[in-house]
């Protein structure tokens, strides 16, 4: 294993371990003597915390920042890597920093000049609008019913209840008596809370990366000119993570949505494994969902509707198995029979939430794939007519080099190693599938087939209508997208090491290696496989062999 | 011995490797059944004896079928290590013999560690059956209508497993990993790398026993695959250097070994 001649290590933060970034900035507040600036940018960006520290001090030091809830990397001393604590990382020499300025220069009036026009919005059908509104205000439809059943078990239990004072006034109940009149109560706040409880549901933390603004000056002001172009609203913030994968939402729910504040998340495969032209008219296709501002409501909307059912209809949690538990234990015949009653009912509710759930997605898709559709034109637009089957295409592969990349570092994993740098990984593995591969890969492309469940139109449909429109596209430069964003390979490690953390992977700081040795690696390792079978003749099976 | 007598002594075997090969798998699968419907039956399920392979279904039916599996899975071992180990073993040595002192000493290593791979052997049988007993209990506890007896038997089988583990501990630091892409270590300190730490069990649950016990058995697994992997390779370059060609399409059957049923766990990474 590498490191054995190292001697000293620094410790670098890699942002926020999916949890709040000001809960992590408390935190570091809290237990490590830093300021609240200090704590803010240590989450912000990557900053060198601790150096000189031996290989024990530096994995200790990432575990209790782990535990702070911020990812860390540490990484072995090089003349390079040697700054101050609490600064960013210092650029190599004063020629680097001054290219980049002249590559980001150089960008910018590219970008100027190539888009000089202003990038009209296209029209829509009304057509399109009208089943907008109608796609709504179905989707309404059924949390209306929930909630007007939430509200009737509300209205019953209470109504109950006022009532119990005047059943009592003719006649004071024994024990018994009692008890059975307390059953209904007990039904009527058990199912309450059961059917309420899916209102309070919580929705996933986003789990990418936040781009600093200041480090990545270039990729930020390309993107707002683009937008600007559009006449969209500039993003407020741009994420970058692992997933072959780009999208555009809003940055904190619907007021977000309203006020305009939306966030671009850009998987960096796509940037490792694209040209510039295919990748712009990835962001075009972004912006696209931005230039009609209802209809990303609507979808929002929508979306938000469809997951909060499935909650209802099949989110079963801790607290449905605790009342089966109750009442398999419940010492009490009325307890018993209230909570049997209970699930009964409940379980009825998650069958009328599951059709509705059903209808209600059926119904959304549709919109969602007219969407796409409208995306695409701008796509289109900015990358020309002629791009759109290599965008989809390119896509795919990269999907496919990205799953490649997957059982590559779960294999060399098992030797204790892992890829460094994931986005251009699955780049390389994309480049090297075969020509047979990427054949298949396409030929299944042209089989797919727009079912009634999709969010998007099958591509070859969308291909199809976007070579209908014949635009000739704007952006037609198809240098490497991976030039946009500076300092991409650093960036795309962080993303890496965060991406390790995420899973769940422990002690990763010393198993990251290099793609070449990840590629030589995996090399030794089908080596071996292959020497078994063929010294074995194919009769190796997992039992120990008694040599003797 | 030359190198083409070994290889060829190998070779002629392999119908009858085969043919054993087959019966010990599908023996050891008795046995796993065998072992499955008796930790449902302790547990107080009623069981299909016919769908376990067991002739009664009670526990004395299902124990003296088990009793009775082992003894067949012991003597077919015994069988298989004449007719394919020791032909084995004797390939390899004879190779081994033949290399170049760089590769032999790495060789030897190997083959040091193959050879402490015996004493896991028992541990190697009991992990998996063990595991499916365990997976099937667990899988069944929060579930409605289950018999009392359900955590008894698991707490039971944990304690199995438990005494599994222990055993595993004691061998596994006397054995050597000796992979050219690893550090030299213990597969004791090998298995604590891919997160599976045997050396405290105090307090562990079912579920963190399970965790460990399929762990242990894919660190297993994959020292010796990789062990054996790296040996025959070593091999074969002596033989190829000796003009004794391996056969080309047995290289693609081959490459396809991995992934095969009985592989399952062969090339799962550590827990993720």
């Amino acid at each position: 294993m590498e490191g054995n001649s190292v001697h000293h290590y620094f410790v670098r933060s890699a942002g926020p371990l999916d949890q709040d970034p000001d809960l992590v900035k408390d935190s570091l507040v809290r237990h490590l003597n830093v300021t609240e600036d200090q704590a803010k940018k240590i989450v912000a960006q990557p900053v060198t915390l601790k150096k000189r520290l031996t290989e024990e001090q530096a994995r200790r030091y990432v575990k209790v920042l782990g535990k702070l809830g911020l990812v860390a990397e540490m990484h072995p001393h090089t003349a390079a890597a040697d700054v101050s604590p609490l600064e960013g990382p210092k650029p190599k020499g004063k020629p680097d920093i001054r290219q980049q300025r002249a590559e980001t220069q150089h960008l910018i009036e590219l970008f100027q000049e190539t888009f000089r026009e202003p990038i009209h919005h296209l029209p829509v059908t009304l057509a399109y609008k009208l089943g907008l509104i109608s796609v709504m205000m179905i989707c309404l439809i059924a949390p209306l019913i929930y909630f007007s059943l939430v509200v009737g078990a509300v209205y019953a239990t209470w109504s109950y209840v006022a009532y119990l004072p005047t059943l009592f006034a003719n006649k004071t109940p024994n024990a018994i008596q009692f008890v059975v009149f307390l059953v209904p109560i007990l039904i009527g706040v058990i199912f309450t809370l059961f059917l309420a409880k899916p209102l309070f549901a919580g929705y996933g933390k986003r789990s990418s990366l936040l781009l600093d603004r200041n480090k990545y000056k270039r990729f930020y002001r390309l993107i707002e000119l683009l937008a600007e172009r559009m006449a969209v609203p500039a993003p407020s913030a741009i994420y970058v993570n692992e997933a072959v994968n780009a999208s555009v939402g809003p940055e904190k729910g619907f007021r977000s949505l309203l006020k305009g504040e939306l966030v671009l998340t850009v998987g960096l495969p796509l940037v490792a494994g694209m040209n510039s032209r295919l990748f712009m008219g990835i962001v075009a296709h972004e912006f696209g969902h931005m230039t009609q501002r209802n209809a990303l409501l609507a979808n929002t909307l929508v979306n938000r509707v469809n997951a909060w059912m499935e909650q209802c209809a099949f989110g079963e949690d801790n607290w449905d198995r605790r009342l089966n538990k109750w009442s398999e234990y419940s010492p009490i015949f009325a307890a018993d029979m209230a909570i049997f009653l209970c699930r009964y009912m409940i379980r009825m509710t998650r069958v009328l939430m599951k059709y509705l759930f059903l209808f209600n997605l059926r119904t959304t898709r549709w919109m969602s794939r007219e969407m796409e559709y409208d995306a695409d034109r701008y796509e289109s637009l900015v990358a020309g007519s002629d791009k759109s089957r290599e965008i989809a295409e390119t896509l795919r592969f990269l999907m496919a080099g990205r799953q490649l990349s997957d059982q590559l570092a779960r294999a060399t994993w098992n030797d204790n190693r892992l890829p460094d740098n994931l986005p251009q990984l699955v780049a390389l593995m994309t480049e090297q599938l075969t020509v047979e591969q990427k054949q298949h890969i396409s030929a299944q492309m042209e089989q797919s087939q727009t079912q009634v469940w999709d969010t998007h139109p099958a591509d070859n449909d969308r291909i199809a209508k976007a070579e209908e429109n014949n635009f000739k596209g704007i952006w037609l430069h198809d240098f490497p997208a991976s030039r946009l964003i500076p300092d991409f390979d650093a960036l795309c490690k962080t993303v890496t090491m965060r991406w390790y953390h995420q899973v769940g992977l422990k002690d990763v700081e010393k198993a990251v290696s290099p793609t070449k040795e990840i590629l030589q690696l995996d090399q030794q390792q089908k080596t071996a496989e292959i020497a078994v079978g063929t010294f074995l003749n194919g009769m190796y099976s997992p039992r120990v062999i008694a040599s003797h | 011995m030359t190198l083409e007598e070994a290889r060829n002594s190998y070779q002629e075997s392999l119908k009858r490797i085969e043919a054993q090969l087959e019966l010990f798998w599908q023996t050891v699968e008795k046995c796993r059944a065998a072992r499955q419907a008796i930790g449902y039956l302790e547990a107080g399920y009623a069981i299909d004896n016919e769908g376990f392979g067991l002739s009664g279904d009670t526990l004395d039916a299902a124990q003296a079928n088990y009793q009775q599996f082992s003894r067949e899975l012991k003597d077919l071992q015994a069988r298989l290590s004449e007719t394919m180990d020791k032909v084995l073993s004797d390939r390899i040595a004879v190779a081994v013999e033949l290399m170049e002192p760089e590769f032999k000493a790495r060789a030897v290593l190997l083959r040091q560690t193959l050879v402490q791979f015996r004493q896991v052997n028992s541990i190697w049988l009991d992990l998996p059956e063990i595991l499916r007993v365990l997976e099937s209990l667990l899988r069944d506890q929060g579930q409605e209508d289950t018999p009392d007896g359900l955590d008894i038997a698991i707490n039971q089988y944990a304690q199995y497993g438990k005494e599994l583990l222990m055993q595993f501990s004691h061998i596994a630091k006397d054995v050597e990993v000796n992979l050219e892409t690893q550090e030299r270590q213990s597969v004791l300190s090998f298995a604590k790398a891919w997160d599976v730490d045997v050396e405290s069990l105090e307090g562990l649950g079912a579920v963190s026993i399970y965790r460990l016990l399929d762990g242990c058995y894919r660190v297993l697994n994959f020292v010796s695959y990789r062990t054996l992997g790296e040996l025959a390779a070593l091999c074969m370059k002596v033989e190829a250097a000796h003009g004794i060609k391996n056969e080309a399409d047995a290289i693609e059957k081959d490459h396809e070994r991995p992934t095969s049923k009985d592989m399952e766990h062969q090339n799962e990474g550590a827990p993720a």
